[in-house]
């Protein structure tokens, strides 16, 4: 071994650690910023859930109202149309397709929506020193509040319709509730940015949404996948969420019990993470160009 | 002492460059971005090139120039609404910002929450703005309109309550672009007092304006910007004089050239009347760029503003003062008796006064076919403070009918300015000396 390399080794071992201290730093500082400001973004997710919904006559209603009536209709079709209103593992079906069609809804809309949340903010860009980065994460959070509460309506059905008790297993929602805004974040940054660029972007999502709500099993059980197929549903890393929701309140399994599942989703939430803030970084500046 | 230093510095700023990339159409930015051989779709606008400058706390900087000079790229910049290029900027303290008109404003929900939100988007709590509240609102002045949807305020509410929440939180450096000529005078008024406080506070104040008599009355320095570049700083007054003069000529050469500095631009060999001048002696501006019409037959070419007193060049007046206004014209016909018009006109193109050789029946008569110089002489009116223009004309009245041999609108561009209070009050016509007292006393 030559001499020099044991240094060299060194070297470049603390340049990787300070390299990622940078933006391990960077990710405090931003997690710090969050809590600083959470006046700035309490108003702003009350703003933008009001705009969205107390707007109307019916108001808040809407917000669940229209959910209800798209969760009701897929499962009309399925039980009475296409007579496929089973699943494999035996589980009724209604709450089965309950627990997977919330985190879809959450996830779904959430990414649609931020897709126009830069231009939404342009007067507050254009004329204060706003934390841009925050945006996206408020509609996440304003998702959020209609997200936990058709958890909780749920959680109600289940316990009053089908005698499923409270169990150890259920507090594995918090896990997953963590999971679904890291995976949001990143998405949120990469398509919120993009948009501003490409106008585009939001009718993409819309059809990527669609593609991914039929073609991969959220609405009919993994298991009627065979061979190869089966790998049709990693395309998908909202399966791991919707999947996830119905170990927690159906099957009573724990999310460590999938080991490669496990991985798959945290190697791609991180690639989406990080490259959506890095696309984010970079198109920053030209924001207040382009708004 | 160097810390010392250090600490008396409130912005600085290194070589900022802003360029914004103008493209044909929207769809061109992507084409760029995709682009295998990187083909260059956008052409640049310099909004900034290499701006340097530091300043220092408690400074008043007034920044002038023409629309499109980059005034408010840099008021922007130093807000961090936009990002710099290239180059560093360095802000040493709160910065609040008032740019254009408000400043981020949520239209649909009330004033007070407004408040409420732009404090918290500067590092307040809610208690800490529940006690500037009561200030922020009486400075405001938009009684109960204060609960009521911002979308409803006029625009002058709409500046009076951001100008009030961005003084009431204590900034140490306050940028204000251009926002209030909203207002009206009153609150102008009240502003100017309120940026007087802050300047004798010591803080530092950053405003653009096209209103140089505030820029006279308020700054330490002026920057005059052109094209994104600095091109002169200094003295407010000196600087003003100089960007009313570029502005008279459009000429920034021609500025160089012919506008000696004030204290030693003397010409008595003027001032002594009746006597024959050269041409060459007098510190031209010249006039061909500006809108002009006329059926030909004589051109003004040049002109120049002089104050008979100081016997020195002009561009701001304080009112009451002997001007004389030199006219250099080409004639190449003969034209019989002709008029010379000279217009001032105020704010919004109203005609405060006008004056013509025949008014005070004097005849005149031009050379052919090499200038003729004609010296008008009048007292400046004691009028309000302000910008007003000079429009020019050679007329020619001959058998009943009128017609305009020559004119120009907006001639020369100048200043009225005066620190006397009587001048400021907004009105058009200044009363210089007025007695007013009580004259019964009724016992109660």
């Amino acid at each position: 071994m030559s001499p020099n390399l044991i240094p060299e080794l060194q070297k470049q071992t603390t340049n990787l650690i300070n390299e990622n201290m940078k933006y391990f730093k960077g990710l405090v500082a931003y997690i710090l910023k969050i809590v600083k400001q959470r006046y700035i973004i309490r108003t702003l997710v009350i703003r933008d859930f009001q705009s969205r919904y107390l707007s109307s006559y019916i108001g808040l209603p809407w917000a669940f109202i229209q959910p209800a009536v798209y969760v009701f209709v897929i499962w009309f079709a399925f039980t009475f149309g296409l007579k496929a209103g089973s699943t494999s593992s035996g589980l009724p079906f209604t709450p089965w397709l309950l627990t997977g069609m919330i985190p879809w809804l959450f996830i779904s809309q959430t990414m649609i929506v931020t897709c126009l949340a830069i231009p939404e903010y342009g007067y507050l860009i254009k004329k204060t020193a706003l934390n841009i980065w925050l945006i996206p994460l408020i509609k996440i959070f304003s998702g959020l509040i209609i997200h936990i509460t058709m958890i909780l309506v749920i959680i109600i059905l289940f316990v009053a319709f089908y005698h499923i008790s409270p169990n150890i297993y259920w507090l594995q929602i918090f896990y997953y509730l963590f999971a679904s805004f890291i995976l949001l974040t990143g998405i949120a940054w990469l398509v919120s940015s993009v948009n501003v660029l490409i106008p585009d972007t939001s009718h993409i999502i819309n059809i990527i949404a669609t593609v991914l709500f039929w073609a991969t099993p959220i609405v009919w059980p993994y298991g009627r996948l065979t061979g190869s197929l089966k790998y049709v549903a990693l395309l998908n890393p909202f399966f791991y969420i919707t999947e996830g929701y119905r170990y927690t309140f159906l099957e009573h399994r724990w999310f460590f019990e999938f080991t490669d599942m496990n991985i798959y989703f945290w190697i791609v939430t991180t690639i989406i993470f990080v490259s959506g803030a890095w696309i984010f970084k970079k198109l920053k500046p030209e924001f207040g160009d382009i708004l | 002492m160097r810390g010392k230093m250090i600490e008396q510095i409130a912005i600085t700023i290194n070589s900022l460059t802003k360029t914004y990339k103008l493209y044909h159409h929207h769809r061109d930015r992507i084409k760029e971005l995709l682009h295998p051989l990187r083909k260059v779709y956008h052409y640049d606008f310099h909004a900034l090139s290499d701006f340097n400058i530091t300043i220092g706390k408690g400074e008043v900087i007034g920044i002038i120039g023409q629309n499109g000079s980059g005034k408010s790229t840099l008021l922007k910049i130093l807000a961090s609404v936009v990002t710099p290029s290239s180059g560093s900027y360095k802000c040493n303290g709160r910065v609040t910002a008032l740019l254009e008109l408000g400043g981020g404003f949520n239209n649909e929900t009330s004033g007070i929450e407004n408040i409420y939100f732009l404090g918290g988007l500067q590092g307040y709590t809610k208690k800490e703005m529940q006690q500037r509240l009561q200030k922020i609102l009486e400075f405001a002045d938009i009684g109960v309109y204060a609960d009521q949807p911002v979308h409803k305020y006029s625009s002058g509410m709409y500046v009076r309550l951001a100008f009030s929440i961005a003084i009431n939180i204590d900034p140490d450096i306050l940028i204000i672009d251009e926002a209030l000529s909203v207002g009206d005078i009153r609150f102008q008024q009240k502003c100017f007092r309120k940026i007087k406080e802050f300047k004798e506070a010591g803080k530092t104040i950053l405003f653009c304006s096209h209103n140089l008599s505030a820029v006279r009355d308020f700054c330490t320095r002026a920057i005059w910007l052109n094209k994104g570049r600095i091109v002169e700083q200094g003295n407010p007054i000196f600087i003003s004089d100089r960007y009313n003069a570029f502005m008279t000529t459009n000429d920034p050469v021609l500025l160089e050239k012919t506008t000696p500095s004030i204290e030693l631009d003397r010409f008595p060999e003027y001032f002594k009347l009746g006597e024959p001048v050269s041409s060459l002696s007098i510190s031209w501006d010249k006039v061909d760029q500006h809108d002009s019409f006329g059926v030909g037959g004589a051109k003004i070419q040049c002109v120049s503003l002089y104050n008979v007193l100081k016997q020195s060049k002009v561009y701001t007046i304080s009112g009451g003062e002997p001007i004389r206004l030199f006219i250099q014209l080409l004639a190449t016909r003969k034209i019989d008796n002709p008029i010379i018009a000279i217009t001032l006109n105020g704010r919004s193109g109203v005609p405060v006064f006008r004056i013509s050789n025949h008014l005070f029946n004097q005849r005149l008569s031009f050379e052919i076919d090499i200038p003729t110089i004609i010296a008008a002489d009048f007292t400046f009116p004691p009028i309000g403070n302000g910008r007003y223009t000079i429009s020019l004309g050679i007329l020619d009245i001959t058998k009943n009918t009128r017609s305009e041999i020559h004119w120009i609108h907006d001639a020369i561009i100048l200043e009225v300015s005066n620190p006397d209070n009587k001048y400021k009050m907004g009105t058009l016509l200044v009363i210089e000396e007025a007695n007013i007292r009580v004259v019964s006393k009724f016992d109660s």
